[in-house]
């Protein structure tokens, strides 16, 4: 649990999901907020270091999203493994240093 | 003690992901490629060790199958990277819940 190697993978997520021409449909929710204030701002270093093993991204608006992407292919491109098939309501791929977590087909 | 509660959940992630990488890796096809110029013309060959042993056997002339089959080749060369990168995690994690003598 290497932070700045598990911050790394998680920018590289972000920055695939820019490409992919995503990223600005969804929104990065709790603790996973702070960690990137205390990257990008000054003085941010008091803030915790704590946070949730999962970042969390919420899509406000499907409706604006006007293309598909495959987020689980685009997860096991980047080394993603499929851990666990629940057959709830998620789709389980771990990593060396993160886990995602991928609405079920046909749940959202 | 809630940070211990942290790092047992991720060792437990982390054993899961073990045993998905050697599946998935176990599921792959071995070796390298290697392309060979005979009489002007590549043929390719699939080399890997059989215990001791590293074998060469024939493919072909390159081919749409083969480029599938070398994608493979390199997602199972990644995903062996992947399995030891969650191994040396493992070792770090349980070092920090159970002191070095008792990390298994």
């Amino acid at each position: 649990m290497d932070d700045e190697a598990q911050f790394e993978v998680f920018t590289r997520i972000l920055r695939r999901f820019e490409r992919e021409g995503v990223l600005q449909h969804v929104m990065l929710i709790g603790s996973w907020c702070l960690r990137i204030y205390r990257s990008a701002l000054t003085g941010a270093r008091s803030l915790p270091a704590m946070r949730t093993l999962d970042a969390d991204f919420l899509i406000p608006n499907q409706r604006l999203i006007k293309r598909d992407v495959d987020v689980p292919a685009l997860l096991q491109e980047m080394g993603f493994t499929q851990t666990l098939y629940s057959t709830s309501s998620w789709v389980v791929y771990d990593h060396p240093e993160l886990r995602g977590r991928v609405p079920h087909p046909g749940v959202g | 003690m809630a940070i211990e509660a942290v790092l047992k959940e991720e060792l437990e992630r982390l054993r899961e992901a073990e045993k998905s990488y050697r599946k998935e890796i176990g599921a792959l096809p071995k070796g390298s490629i290697q392309r060979k110029r005979i009489k002007g013309k590549v043929y390719l060959y699939l080399a890997f060790r059989e215990g001791k042993k590293v074998v060469s056997r024939y493919l072909g002339p390159p081919s749409q199958d083969l480029e599938k089959l070398s994608g493979e080749i390199e997602r199972r060369r990644k995903q062996q990277q992947m399995l030891r990168d969650v191994q040396r995690n493992m070792i770090r994690i349980q070092r920090m819940v159970y002191g070095r003598r008792s990390a298994v």
